[in-house]
């Protein structure tokens, strides 16, 4: 028993070694039992299978949607390759093509991916078959052209690929192509918005447009059509987004040339600066560090403003003591997050401040919701944004990286509801319950160090019927406080225009849903 | 006699756990090892290379895979988190071993159980492993309030043990 409980807790402490999370001392004495002890070894082996055949039963599990059990074992020596495969779906995949050396035969289940509209010279599927118009293409089905093109229409997103020879390319799935060789454009339908094509250098998903792909021994080389495609970073950190006329090419050799379009799509900032309260608002403020050499401490730290009001969040707004060094700028209304806030700082007075270290709003108040009933909140913020309702958290939409995820906060996020420039699309918080009471409410927006700061934030009530996209996405309200002007009003329209336009989201503007301010308060 | 491509194959295969293992220990992710291991297999019977023995083309995976690896993680990661090179090379060793004594079907085991789970558990175990994230990560996604649930929900699984 008590065998078990030594191998529960060191098990236990593998996996907090492997998530990178202890501390110098206990990693160090945990290397040391690796290097000594093969049973502790034999365990952190066991953690890395555990790893690879939940994934393996993960994929055949999610794979019986587009691979019937019928097709499986109707694959030749099902029992031996089986035994000898793991009966993994992705090694089935990778051995449909491989066996064509040793020339086996599969039967393909009524379930395909595209269907070939025409083609023209020397196609072939799997390096066998000839390609007839007609045909249908298959999960894990590589094509290869030598001659003329071929074009292909996805089953359900209705994406279009027209390829030119010399072409190898390999169909993973209804969302995703694995293009080696050659050159594709596509065109992406709204439905089929997230499409992904891979090349050896980068992935590129498409954001409802039409776009080019080509890979080569060079390297690979991306060019927008219309609309806008997001590229990945190389260490997969952040995307690039794409526009109308942008050209990027990657070497082989890890060189990256942007040619980036001078009107590059992003989102704009509301031409109305910041006002003053008054007696209707919500109050806040804008705090950055001081531009002195006492921020000297601060140089090998990163994302300094977050982790400073860490304290301030966990104490349910309460402790303050951790904004006495900050400095601040002009008292300040709350309008809505939305938009761009590139000069936002400078705007709301924060002048001078250590501009290296990134800024921070908190606006706080009381107010009374519009109706009692369950409520959750929706939004993205590059980089930090975190909603509390009487000092509980109930919203996190920050970036992915930010400080505010040690907080715990419940959140879900939504890549089929494009957000700025949110990857992962719309975060939502947990459902939250209010009545007829006023609420204390906290919400805190900011930048972590340049001035590419974006944000939103919406709320919904359960039961409301939305109004949609074009694709698809509720329009939730735009979180507010009071009416805006009619300047502002006009600003929200257009900068809305402009978000749908360009897939980045939307919302809408309701009377009936503002979050009244009962006890305004100074901050 | 050198190994034939099937032959190549087949044993690759049979030791597609380990090595997909030893690329997971690198880059934490299970769907790149399968790709590392894709490779490895790709390779090996694409490139002008011939094994006499099985021991040496599971050394020649190992590596190959360990090296494509490591290559993967200092292009993919700011953050060094991996595990000390002297440890891999050691589990190497062990496996090198042992590596013809395969565990049982643990896979189809795993499959099984995996869809009879209570769909929390089914969930973290995802989450982990299929989706890739940390615990602190999952913590977030299903609103269990310390990572350390998440720790403790692996930790305790039966269902893991029986793979241990």
């Amino acid at each position: 028993m008590k065998q078990d409980q030594k191998k529960d807790d060191l098990y236990e402490k593998l996996l907090k070694y492997l998530d990178g999370n202890l501390e110098k001392q206990e990693r160090l004495e945990i290397e040391k039992l690796l290097k000594s002890d093969r049973n502790a070894r034999d365990l952190l082996s066991s953690i890395a299978e555990q790893a690879v055949l939940v994934a393996d039963a993960g994929r055949v599990i999610e794979a019986r949607n587009t691979i019937s059990k019928k097709e499986v074992l109707s694959f030749p020596n099902v029992y031996f390759w089986k035994w000898a495969f793991g009966g993994s779906a992705a090694i089935i995949l990778l051995m449909i093509t491989l066996l064509f050396t040793i020339g086996s035969e599969e039967e393909k289940s009524p379930q395909f991916l595209a269907k070939v509209i025409h083609t023209e010279g020397k196609a072939k599927i799997n390096g066998a078959k000839n390609i007839t118009s007609g045909d249908k293409l298959f999960p894990g089905d590589q094509l290869t052209i030598s001659s003329g093109l071929i074009e292909i229409a996805y089953n359900e997103s209705g994406v279009h690929v027209l390829g030119t020879a010399p072409l190898n390319l390999k169909m993973n799935s209804s969302k995703r192509v694995n293009l080696l060789e050659g050159q594709i454009k596509l065109v992406v339908p709204p439905q089929g918005i997230g499409f992904v094509v891979k090349t050896p250098e980068r992935e590129i998903t498409d954001l409802g447009t039409s776009f080019v792909v080509k890979a080569s021994k060079a390297g690979s080389r991306v060019l927008v059509l219309d609309g806008q495609v997001a590229v990945k970073s190389e260490d997969d950190s952040e995307d690039q987004l794409m526009i109308e006329g942008d050209l990027a090419k990657f070497g082989r050799d890890g060189q990256v040339d942007w040619k980036i379009h001078s009107g590059h799509a992003e989102i704009s900032e509301l031409p109305t600066p910041p006002f003053p309260p008054n007696e209707a608002s919500l109050h806040g403020k804008i705090l950055g560090f001081k531009n002195s050499t006492s921020t000297t401490r601060l140089k090998h730290k990163s994302d300094v403003i977050a982790k400073q009001f860490l304290p301030l969040v966990q104490s349910g707004f309460h402790d303050r003591s951790c904004l006495e060094e900050l400095t601040q700028g002009n008292p300040l209304r709350y309008s809505g997050i939305l938009g761009s806030y590139k000069t936002f700082p400078t705007r709301a007075g924060l002048v001078p401040y250590a501009e290296e270290f990134g800024w921070m709003v908190w606006y706080h108040g009381q107010v009374i919701p519009p109706n009692s009933g369950r409520y959750r909140f929706w939004g993205y913020a590059d980089n930090h944004l975190l909603v509390s309702i009487n000092g509980k958290p109930v919203f996190e939409g920050s970036r992915r990286d930010s400080p505010f995820k040690e907080l715990d906060i419940a959140r879900s996020d939504h890549p089929s509801y494009p957000c700025l420039n949110a990857m992962a699309g719309f975060a939502s918080g947990a459902w939250f319950e209010t009545g007829q009471n006023e609420v204390q409410i906290d919400i805190v927006f900011g930048e972590i160090m340049n001035h590419e700061t974006s944000g939103i934030l919406l709320i919904e009530k359960e039961g409301t019927n939305y109004k949609e996209t074009h694709w698809g996405q509720p329009k939730w309200s735009l979180f507010l406080t009071e009416p805006p002007t009619e300047d502002e009003f006009a600003e929200l329209v257009i900068l809305r225009k402009q978000m749908e336009d360009k897939l980045l989201g939307s919302f809408s503007i309701r009377e009936n849903a503002y979050w009244k301010v009962v006890t305004p308060k100074d901050l | 006699m050198p190994l034939s491509e099937k032959e190549i194959l087949r044993f690759l295969m049979q030791s597609r756990e380990r090595i997909s293992a030893a690329a997971w220990l690198v880059v934490k992710d299970a769907h790149v090892a399968e790709d590392i291991f894709q490779n490895t297999v790709l390779k090996a019977v694409t490139k002008d290379v011939s094994f006499q023995a099985e021991a040496a083309l599971f050394s020649w995976a190992f590596i190959t895979a360990r090296r494509d690896s490591l290559n993967w993680f200092r292009k993919h990661r700011r953050e060094s988190v991996g595990i000390d090179e002297d440890i891999l090379t050691l589990i190497h060793h062990d496996w090198q071993n042992d590596h013809l004594n395969p565990k049982g079907n643990r896979f189809e085991m795993l499959r099984d159980c995996m869809e009879e789970l209570p769909q929390k558990s089914e969930k973290i175990l995802r989450l982990r492993y299929f989706e890739g994230l940390s615990c602190g990560e999952i913590a977030d996604s299903i609103s269990i309030t310390l990572d350390a649930g998440v720790q403790k929900a692996l930790t305790n699984s039966e269902f893991l043990k029986k793979m241990r």
